[in-house]
């Protein structure tokens, strides 16, 4: 029989080696073998992470957030001219990204292919976290990287927050490896590199520095000790962040662009500034839009990851290494500064990255500790009857809860048959424990109660990422781009081949007010090979003499006017706004103060319940979102052409 | 509340950066009592400020709050890498009781002085008067280019051309605290003034500890030195705050008698000030009147030409320059030149301390030099940062203090009781501090580099003053409320070390002759020379005369006072110092006393030059060469004048002679009697406190006297990018209502205050400025629609606005508007006011 290792090492170099299940001499087990158990189910992880990650990475169409991040770079890479100089925010994203275009690569999925790399390789960093959390703690941590409903956007998103993310849980993994092992130059020199790229990465590794700092400061001690290298340390941290922000020295100013990075930062988080000439504007998350999306989406971090930060400072029953107090410490002061960040004004999905990475740890460690406690409550087969009687009950349950929140009217009988089953699972589990073992019954509450959770991220994870549909309000971000530009790029293919002979050669015009309207990123980015595109309007005198075969009006002018006779309209929707505060409409819930209870509650399910519920489950809502449209002019067949060149 | 709001974040920010900077101050200036606080004060955002610009120069930053914290960020790792950290720790911890009153004592005067002024600048905030347009549009240009060089938005396509460093701190905190121009501009003045008072208090206090510490020798312990920790030390420093920054010249106090009904006519005609009393009124009003009867105190000084009209001379001082609330940078200037002075002072010690050593030859007199500067070569590099961006922020104030970083390491050297000092000593240490002097102009060179290649200047060589010689009693006017504390001290100086006559006739040798040949040659070439001629006949003549030469005599025998006493007071000054370098070891000589001679020699020679020579710039006058000379002359010598006062009174263990004390109680009597002039002079300009509403936005007075302008600026402001061109009307200079969106916001127009950009582009103005006027004549008044769109389309045009002062300018009717019309869109309306866009 092989012999487990142990739950938690302090010291995973100095502890006795594992007995591999597979060695590399064969199975005789005279030496140390890599490929271990534990490895396996890290690349397990890893595997299905990235899968998650890069599979139909171009369903979704680009918001304008990453069309602008794309379009700046591909501007770079191809020298295309556009309607204004998108400053890029993130030095070493620009760097990749513009790096990526110019191998010739195009298209939705691989603007969002580096994210999707750096989020996979985040799924391997609590290898080294191993010493500090212990080994079944990381493991865990690794699986639910790998499953987190918002790591998951955030590496579907052309955007480099999640290579702030990636780059910061390296460099806290390679401090805590330093702490907990001897000291490796290699760690220390990986370190230096992450560290030079972490400083490029973007606003969103300003997040991060306080945390990496902090950790710094409370362990000083230990991972300052020895000076020796701290020269070769800095000549690699300058070298990679110079390297990292200007594309290997292609763009010199990429230097620059890292204070740009904290600049938006700073204005992002505290809501200031006049981004009007920057990039597409943060802000507008209400302040209830954090908590919204944390019980809705995560449902396992909600209840585990609170309870596991709360229950890793009192357990005794971990690694001398998580006795420390400084990692519950730590692990504290990183949720604060993620709550602060989703209090402060400029609130947004990216403030949920830095909240949701210890909220992980800590359900990491909770279900730690649930899975290692299976062999004293979990063997037997009173257990595993119990399991079988709650499951049929939360199938059960779930199909009564999914027929009644599918239906705007009340149900009443749906609503009791819900209520009884869940009151009968309750008693169950009450009598059980009074009948066997109060404690093995809790155990299983909460085992049970973690597997519904799971399934619950699981399905968010899943919808927020791959039911995607127009009429699914399925995007983390207030804006998801629309389906319309798609289409609109098609017509224009089609037109331009009918006309021009070529889907790339017809003249384009396109009108807009602001030259760094965030919708000019789509249009730029969606129209990018278009070789005949000019950012004008085209004038009176042009279209009399010469009328353009393809206007477009973009969506920041307002009122609709043809651009002269002979042309006709259609309309596309480019972006999409809404967040879940525009579940329920605006006034008064009740209509009628005087009426009586059912009616109320009728009223209340109708107007609130209801649409919450359904969009919690199925992500979907009745109520239209705003949208913004671009209107697509076509001259009509018989006109004469516009033959002159582009802009 | 956004008054308050502005004003924490400002105070906070400025702590910041002097808490940023404290190490590094603190190793620095560690020879004097107060380890530098004081200058800490103004040298972290001075550091903060210009760290960001050469990261901006270079591309390694953008000028925006990112890159404004990051400098923070950077200039914080090298102050506590250079400063060590546990420095700033111990200087918390270790702090005697005199350091720890000079500290709060200086956090107290900060505060105070910020809050005061930002009061009465919520009373006065509109930047709508005099030279405050350009202020606010360096400002605003500055805060609009992410990128180097900084636009000038009234000169589309070339960066700014002036010494706009000043500025670019104002807006580094400004990023910092997050308050756009429109408020920094009020509030960062508001808190320049805290900081002139904190380092004026500085160096006067620590000079007065010095002084104080000299007289009774080493401490024998902590107590023993917190019990010398005396009041005067703090008083000195106080007053020496007030004579700098608070007072007014004696012209104030006239003003007020004659308002008040005194019978000073005869007096006011012998004083002769342009306009006083012609122009002043018997109001009756202790605060004299609602207009601006504090101006003239800035123009008591008065040239005539030839036939006697007036020429016109500023000189201004810090008061005036506050009430009037310009931002300008001889004002900016100021507070650096305070910690420029502290670090002389600091060199000087360190010097003394150390000595050279003894080098074998000159080559090691060059390795030695950094060895007698205060933290090497470390301490070199941070001299030439702060004294070099002296000539960014106004480059008149640079050789002056130049002149005294070099004279402080030489009277170092040479004071020193580390060796003995002789003739090869004194070699050796002048080869050494000549290298040091070399060092310190050729690096500020190199550091402000970026500076240099941008910039334009009108400055053409240099002229002698032969006509306009400075009456006395103007000279007294604007001096003499120091002169008595001065001449006191003088003379107790001159009683205790008693030069011998040789040393006093050889300092009134060069002191009369230099000046004396230089005006002889001068009239030799002038009517012996085609060139010298010509620039006489400038001079004209009145009917009848024939030659310039009887004037030249007549001038000088006439009005020669101001030379004669001057130059006397440095000869004697000039004398002291001589005597006291080559006698160091009398029992008399205090490195306190010694520095301050430095100060008063330098002060005293910015008042003496102008009397004979000025710079030649588009003026053709030596009006602002009196003015940037005197300017920095009054900070000198009130410093020198707050130390002679507290020294008179008591620093020393033993009292001055009572004639000391006398005309030192003459120049505190004469101080607060001028000090009616802030009181009544703000009480004035804030028009008595009525301005409602209160507000730090230096704009707001647009919402009243035009709103539709204030809401086209704000469109701007929201739609048109940083590096977008609004054209305007040609501009005027002075006239606040010409050119407000470029003004306001920091985007580029074709031509601005057109006088303004001449004088600082001298000769090349005429070159860039060709071909602008007739544009905009073709755009607003007469061409056609082709035409109109030729011209956008040629100057890269973004924008056009029709205001009313365009309106007005160019005759816009609407038949010709329909011109713009036809070849723009129209994207903003309000009243009579248009944006149009090209398309």
């Amino acid at each position: 029989m092989t012999r487990m290792p142990p739950l938690a090492g302090t010291n995973i170099e100095m502890s006795s080696s594992p007995k591999p299940v597979w060695a590399l001499d064969g199975g005789t087990g005279s030496s140390q073998a890599w490929f271990t158990v534990e490895r396996a189910l890290y690349l397990f992880a890893f595997i299905a992470g990235i899968i998650l990650r890069f599979g139909a990475l171009a369903q979704k169409p680009l918001n304008s957030l990453e069309a602008w991040n794309a379009w700046a770079a591909w501007q770079t890479a191809t020298d295309l001219p556009g309607p204004a100089e998108l400053t890029p925010v993130s030095p070493l994203w620009h760097s990749l990204q513009t790096w990526l275009f110019w191998t010739g690569v195009d298209g939705d999925g691989w603007a969002r292919s580096v994210a999707a790399a750096a989020g996979a390789l985040l799924i391997l960093a609590p290898w080294g976290l191993r010493g500090l959390m212990g080994r079944p703690a990381a493991l865990a941590l690794s699986a639910l990287i790998a499953l987190d409903p918002w790591l998951v956007t955030l590496s579907r998103l052309a955007d480099g927050a999640m290579l702030s993310a990636a780059l910061a849980m390296a460099l806290l993994a390679g401090a805590a490896r330093l702490l907990t092992n001897r000291r490796s130059v290699i760690v220390e020199r990986m370190m230096a590199v992450s560290a030079g790229l972490f400083l490029v990465s973007g606003p969103t590794a300003w997040s991060f520095l306080p945390l990496l700092a902090t950790f710094a400061l409370m362990n000083r001690r230990a991972l300052f000790r020895s000076a020796a290298g701290w020269r070769e340390a800095l000549l690699l941290f300058t070298v990679s962040a110079v390297a990292g922000a200007t594309a290997g020295l292609t763009q010199l100013d990429g230097v620059g662009l890292v204070s740009r990075s904290l600049t938006v930062w700073l204005e992002s988080v505290f809501a200031i500034g006049a981004p009007a000439a920057t990039m597409p504007a943060s802000g507008g998350y209400p302040l209830g839009w954090p908590i919204t999306r944390l019980l809705i989406d995560q449902p396992l971090l909600t209840l585990f990851g609170l309870g596991g930060l709360i229950y890793l400072p009192l357990s005794r029953r971990l690694s001398s290494a998580t006795r420390d107090a400084r990692w519950p410490l730590f692990l504290w002061l990183w949720f604060g500064w993620g709550v602060l960040l989703c209090l402060s004004p400029g609130r947004s999905p990216f403030s949920l990255i830095v909240l949701v990475l210890p909220l992980l740890v800590g359900a990491a460690h909770a279900l730690s500790e649930l899975i290692a406690l299976w062999p004293r409550y979990g063997r037997s087969q009173e257990t595993s009857a119990m399991f079988l009687t709650l499951t049929v009950l939360a199938v059960s349950g779930s199909f009564w809860g999914i027929a009644m929140s599918s239906s705007a009217s009340f149900d009443a009988v749906l609503a009791q048959a819900v209520a009884v089953i869940a009151a009968v699972g309750l008693a169950l589990l009450v009598l059980y424990g009074a009948w066997t073992d109060p404690r093995q019954a809790a155990w299983i509450g909460a085992a049970s109660i973690a597997a519904l959770a799971l399934l619950g991220t699981i399905s968010s994870t899943w919808q927020i990422n791959y039911r995607h549909a127009p009429d699914r309000r399925d995007s983390l971000f207030v804006e998801k781009g629309g389906e319309g530009l798609r289409q609109l790029v098609q017509d224009i293919n089609t037109i331009s081949a009918q006309r021009a002979g070529d889907p790339y050669e017809i003249v384009i015009f396109v009108q807009h007010a602001q030259p760094t309207n965030p919708g000019n990123a789509l249009l730029g980015w969606s129209l990018r090979h278009m070789r005949r595109l000019t950012w004008r309007a085209p004038q009176a005198e042009e279209l009399a003499a010469a009328p353009a075969p393809l206007v477009i009006q973009a969506a920041d002018i307002t009122g609709i006017a043809a651009p002269a006779q002979d042309y006709i309209g259609s309309d596309y929707v480019h972006r999409v706004i809404w967040l879940p505060a525009d579940l329920v409409p605006e006034g008064d819930m009740l209509e009628d103060a005087a009426a009586g209870a059912a009616a109320r509650l009728s009223v209340l399910w109708t107007r609130t319940l209801y649409p919450w519920l359904r969009w919690a489950h199925q992500r979907r809502a009745d109520i239209a979102p705003q949208a913004e449209r671009v209107i697509l002019w076509v001259l009509s067949d018989g006109a004469e052409a516009y033959s002159v060149g582009t802009n | 509340m956004d008054v308050l709001v502005a004003f924490l974040t400002w105070y906070i920010v400025i702590q910041l950066a002097s808490a940023a900077v404290l190490p590094l101050a603190v190793r620095f200036f560690a020879q004097l009592p107060d380890r530098g606080y004081a200058f800490a004060k103004i040298l972290g955002p001075f550091l903060v400020g210009v760290t960001l610009w050469l990261g901006t120069s270079y591309g390694l930053l953008r000028n925006e709050a990112g890159g404004a914290w990051l400098a923070l960020a950077i200039v914080a790792g090298l102050s506590y890498g250079f400063g060590g950290w546990g420095i700033a720790s111990r200087w918390a911890t270790e702090m005697s009781l005199a350091r720890r009153r000079a500290t709060i004592g200086v956090e107290a005067l900060f505060l105070a002085a910020f809050v005061v002024w930002t009061w009465v600048r919520i009373h006065d905030p509109a930047a709508n008067h005099t030279e405050q347009p350009m202020d606010l549009m360096f400002m605003n240009s500055i805060w609009a280019s992410p990128v180097f060089p900084p636009r000038d938005a009234w000169l589309s396509g070339y960066p700014i051309s002036y010494y706009y460093l000043g500025y670019w701190l104002l807006t580094t905190l400004g990023h910092l605290a997050n308050v756009p121009p429109a408020t920094a501009f009020t509030i960062g003045q508001a808190s320049w003034y805290g900081l002139l008072l904190t380092g004026s208090f500085g160096v006067a206090y620590n000079l007065t500890a010095l002084a104080d510490a000299d007289q009774t020798g080493p401490a024998a312990d902590e107590a023993d030195e917190s019990a010398r920790a005396g009041w005067m030390s703090g008083l000195a420093g106080l007053s020496a705050a007030v004579f700098v920054g608070v007072i007014g010249n004696l012209q104030g106090v006239l003003e007020w008698l004659y308002a008040q009904g005194a019978r000073i006519n005869s007096l006011a005609a012998w004083l002769d000030v342009n306009g006083f009393p012609e122009n002043a009124q018997r109001s009756g009003l202790w605060y004299i009147g609602y207009d601006w009867w504090w101006w003239r105190s800035s123009r008591v000084i008065a040239d005539r030409d030839l036939t006697g009209g007036h020429i016109e001379v500023i000189d201004e001082f810090p008061a005036f320059s506050y009430i009037l609330g310009d931002n300008h940078p001889h004002v900016l200037a100021m507070p650096v030149a305070l910690v420029v002075i502290g670090m002389a002072l600091s060199v000087y010690l360190f010097a003394r301390r150390s000595g050279m050593g003894e080098p074998a030859d000159w080559r090691a007199a060059w390795r030695r030099m950094p060895g007698t500067v205060p933290m090497g070569w470390a301490g070199i590099a941070l001299i030439t940062v702060v004294s070099g961006g002296l000539i960014f922020l106004n480059t008149w104030d640079y050789p002056p203090y130049w002149l005294l970083l070099i004279g402080a390491l030489m009277a170092g050297l040479v004071t020193t009781q580390r060796q003995t000092v002789d003739r090869t000593y004194l070699v050796r240490s002048a080869v050494s501090t000549a290298a040091f002097g070399i060092l310190l102009a050729v690096g500020a060179v190199a550091v402000y580099l970026p500076y240099f290649v941008t910039a334009q200047s009108q400055a053409r060589g240099f002229l002698p003053n032969l006509f306009n010689p400075t009456r006395l009693q103007q000279a007294l006017l604007m001096f003499g409320v120091f002169l008595p504390a001065l001449i006191g001290w003088l003379a107790w100086m001159w009683r205790q070390t008693r030069p011998s006559g040789r040393a006093a006739a050889t300092a009134a040798g060069v002191v009369f002759g230099l000046p004396a040949v230089f005006l002889g040659l001068s009239v030799a070439l002038a009517a012996g020379t085609p060139a010298g001629q010509e620039l006489l006949q400038r001079m004209a003549l009145p009917d009848g005369a024939t030659s310039h030469l009887a004037f030249i005599v007549q001038r000088w025998t006439r009005q020669p006072y101001t030379f004669v006493l001057f130059g006397a007071l440095l000869s004697v000054t000039t004398a002291l110092i001589w005597v006291m370098i080559v006698s160091w070891r009398r029992p008399t000589a205090r490195p306190a006393d010694f520095f301050a001679l430095l100060l008063a020699a330098v002060g005293l020679g910015l008042v003496f030059a102008p009397e004979f020579v000025f710079l030649r710039d588009n003026f053709g006058t030596r009006m602002n060469t009196v003015f940037k000379f005197y300017y920095q002359a009054w900070l000198l010598l009130a410093l020198v004048a707050g130390y002679a006062v507290a020294v008179s009174f008591g620093a020393y263990r033993r009292a001055a002679p009572l004639y000391v004390r006398a005309l030192s109680a003459v120049t505190l009597v004469l101080a607060a009697a001028t000090l009616i002039y802030p009181i009544a002079g703000t009480y004035s300009k804030t028009l008595g406190f009525s301005a409602r509403p209160r507000t730090a936005d230096a704009t707001h007075y647009l919402m009243r006297e035009g709103p539709s302008e204030k809401a086209a600026v704000e469109w701007v402001l929201h739609n048109a990018g940083p590096d977008a061109l609004v054209l305007e009307g040609k501009g005027a200079s002075y006239w606040s209502n010409y050119n407000r969106i470029s003004t306001m916001t920091g985007r580029t127009t074709l031509l601005g205050w057109d006088g303004h950009e001449s004088q600082w582009r001298g000769e090349a103005f005429g070159e860039m400025a060709r071909g602008r006027a007739e544009a905009l004549q073709s755009v607003y008044r007469s061409g056609s629609p082709a035409e109109i769109e030729r011209v956008l389309d040629e100057w890269g045009i973004d924008y056009v606005y029709i205001g009313p002062t365009e309106r007005q300018q160019y005759e816009i009717t609407q038949r010709s508007e329909e011109r713009i019309v036809a070849a723009m869109d129209l994207v903003f309306s309000d009243g009579d006011v248009r944006i149009y866009r090209s398309r």
